[in-house]
């Protein structure tokens, strides 16, 4: 009882559930999207968006059948929802340890709070990118193409090893020091969030782009990707843990390329 | 080790035993500064494995700080240079029973100077000299009382745990400078680091100074007389225990020690001059077993107060305010009574600079204005010192970077500010004032010494479990 009590008070707790709740929000979206498209083209493209758009309706039943390919068709405004909902799956656990920083450095009774504020900020800016930036790739690669996937897993795997990267890695690990009342402990919990996002952001990018185009494997590619960016975020050797990742990702790109390629 | 049967003794610097080892030690000193760089077995290399600026060879730039195996890893250190050391003594003409000597600063005011063989002669001839230490201990001078006391330390009751006496739990995937710091680790440990200055002063150039390895053989002492003597008790945790680090040994073949191997000298075959369990009597009594914290108590701290903005150190004296939010103000009151099995930790957090200041800050709570000595004393609450500050800004290749930590209890301060009627329920003050080492002779406070800028993101009060 002491046990469930401990895990009860976890001020985190909310986020972990949240998290579990969104992968359930994208295996059921699925679920219904196989039902709709029965595996089509269109919907190995959509990913995820699939799932936004069915909710919406209308546009995710058109793509079903063939016509426009999700991410093309879907409005900036559309794909947003879809953007946060990968967000949350994915790069809130390789958050997890910041949040708890957040949480542990607040007072007491703020816990809740801070983490949640930091939380918000950092969804929101990796919504807002992933809409902005990785939006367009909906409507890539063309019909037919079988190079998508191997060729951003291949830029993924030469940006693991770029000194930029190294950089945005170590920056996730920097923390920052948190006022304790008011609004200056809400700003601070924030400034903090924009500056641990846009590492985050450039440190990861790649691999949701990979997981955006990922096609008919999304999910499992997706729950891989988020194991890999999560187990690097953890590693407290950056430069070991991102040339790992990087002969994995050389590895993954060379297979998918083995396998999809006529 | 030699053999358990024929127990060997390290004795203090000055001690007549101590003095024929320091003739011995130099010139096994100037035998393996003279062996190839590359050589396990030479001067520049077991430099080297405490740390280097260049790249490092084989088991170099280990060392082990600010968590739980800062003392086991220094003790097997140690342990296969002293067993290196007495091989070049033989090599030298001297004893094979040489022991490393202790150099024990808080002995008295005399022997909180710099042995004389470490600065006379003052040239190349003399192995133990090092030129680029701090000019005031190279002439003799002591270091201030204020920076080397072991007695709060040695009070400790616990070993794990952010200022308690050994550190705090991590992982060994974690970097090797982690934020746990415990108090002797900081002081004395860091501050006569930091005040001998020079190579000293940077943990990778640190060892080179012949004078290092008297200092952490005083440290090792320390360890010693708290297990021995106090009735400290080591980790039983197999994370510690089983935790095993690699050097060379005489021969300059690897060897190595796990944490559980060294818990006590005598299983390295060797001892202190006095006895470590034998100032038991002498110092203070041993204390009693700590309070058991109470079944599912929070296990994160609970911050309780902490500063609004970061400040900047740069030489002078510096007043903090901290506001202890309103919901928790009886609390800290309650933390603080000796009954309550919870502690009361003032930290320092999220500090940052690019080199170490060459400077060693007191802290003071709520000191009033215009102090007198006694109310410095009263007030007084621990030293900081900036030992390994580097890498905040400058982590290793392969290290993530995070700032420094330091915490230390307050609860029998709060306490007896709140008996004095000079306890503020609302806040705390906490005051970093820069120990400038002569003050006590009557030498200026502004020594002209240049100062590198530290910046301490926050001061934070917390209760833990």
């Amino acid at each position: 009882m002491a046990g469930l009590r401990g895990i009860g008070r976890r001020p985190t707790l909310w986020i972990e559930l949240a998290v579990a709740a969104g992968w359930l929000a994208l295996i059921l979206g699925e679920g219904i999207a196989h039902g709709y498209g029965g595996g089509s083209r269109a919907s190995l493209a959509g990913g995820p968006l699939w799932i936004c758009m069915t909710g919406l309706g209308g546009i995710g039943h058109a793509a079903a059948h063939g016509s426009a390919p999700p991410m093309a068709s879907g409005s900036l405004v559309g794909a947003t929802p879809m953007w946060g909902l990968m967000a949350l799956a994915m790069m809130t656990p390789t958050a997890m340890p910041v949040v708890q920083h957040v949480s542990g450095k607040s007072l007491y009774w703020r816990r809740r709070r801070a983490a949640s504020e930091f939380l918000a900020v950092f969804l929101a800016l990796w919504t807002a990118f992933a809409a902005v930036a990785l939006g367009p790739l909906g409507s890539w690669p063309p019909a037919g193409s079988t190079l998508a996937l191997p060729v951003v897993l291949a830029a993924a795997a030469l940006w693991q090893l770029t000194p930029l990267k190294l950089a945005a890695l170590r920056a996730c690990h920097r923390s920052h020091p948190l006022p304790p009342h008011g609004w200056r402990a809400s700003r601070g919990v924030a400034d903090f969030a924009l500056r641990n996002g846009s590492a985050c952001i450039a440190s990861c990018w790649a691999m949701m782009a990979a997981a955006a185009i990922s096609g008919s494997a999304r999910l499992l590619w997706m729950a891989v990707l988020t194991a890999a960016m999560t187990v690097e975020k953890l590693s407290e050797k950056p430069r070991t843990a991102s040339r790992r990742l990087a002969a994995l990702l050389a590895a993954a790109a060379i297979g998918t390329a083995a396998v999809l390629l006529p | 080790m030699n053999n358990v049967d024929q127990l060997l003794i390290r004795h203090e610097a000055r001690s007549p035993q101590g003095q024929e080892a320091l003739q011995h030690y130099a010139a096994a000193v100037g035998r393996m500064k003279e062996r190839d760089p590359g050589t396990p077995t030479s001067w520049a290399y077991q430099a080297a494995i405490h740390g280097t600026e260049s790249h490092p060879l084989s088991l170099q730039k280990q060392c082990e700080h600010e968590s739980w195996f800062f003392f086991p890893w220094h003790r097997i250190y140690l342990y296969y240079f002293e067993r290196i050391v007495r091989q070049a003594v033989v090599e030298t003409g001297g004893p094979a029973e040489w022991t490393l000597p202790d150099w024990n600063y808080d002995f008295d005011r005399a022997h909180a100077a710099l042995p004389e063989p470490f600065y006379q002669p003052a040239d190349a001839s003399n192995p133990l000299y090092v030129a680029n230490r701090t000019p005031r201990y190279n002439e003799g001078k002591p270091l201030p009382k204020l920076l080397q006391a072991e007695e709060e330390a040695l009070a400790l009751r616990e070993f794990i745990g952010n200022a308690m006496f050994g550190g705090g739990n991590r992982s060994p995937h974690r970097p090797r400078f982690w934020g746990q710091m415990g108090l002797p680790e900081l002081s004395p440990h860091g501050t006569v680091h930091v005040e001998i200055g020079g190579w000293m002063r940077n943990p990778e150039e640190a060892a080179q100074d012949p004078i290092f390895w008297l200092h952490h053989s005083n440290i090792d002492r320390i360890w010693a007389v708290w297990n021995e003597g106090k009735g400290g008790s080591n980790p039983n945790e197999s994370g510690w225990t089983g935790h095993e680090f690699h050097f060379f040994d005489a021969d300059g073949r690897p060897a190595g020690k796990r944490c559980g191997q060294v818990t006590e000298t005598r299983l390295l075959g060797y001892t202190y001059d006095p006895p470590p369990g034998g100032t038991v009597g002498e110092v203070a009594p041993t204390p009693s077993q700590p309070p058991t914290p109470a079944p599912g108590a929070p296990e994160e701290p609970k911050f309780v107060g902490a500063s609004e903005e970061p400040i900047a150190l740069t030489g002078e004296s510096v007043e903090v305010p901290v506001e202890i939010d309103p919901r928790a103000r009886e609390e800290v009151l309650a933390a603080a009574d000796p009954e309550d099995p919870r502690h009361l930790y003032l930290n320092v957090e999220e500090i940052r600079g690019e080199r170490n200041p060459g400077r060693v800050y007191a802290m003071y709570l709520n000191l009033p204005h215009d102090p007198d000595s006694a109310e410095y004393d009263k007030h007084h609450v621990g030293n900081l010192a900036f030992f390994g500050i580097e890498r905040t800004t400058k982590p290793d290749d392969d290290e993530a970077p995070h700032g420094m930590r330091f915490s230390v209890e307050v609860g029998d301060l709060v306490r007896a500010l709140r008996d004095d009627s000079d306890w503020d329920r609302e806040g705390l003050r906490i005051c970093f004032r820069p120990v400038f080492p002569g003050e006590a002779e009557g030498e200026p406070r502004d020594d002209g010494h240049e100062h590198a800028p530290v910046e301490i993101g926050r001061v934070s009060l917390s209760i833990d479990a």
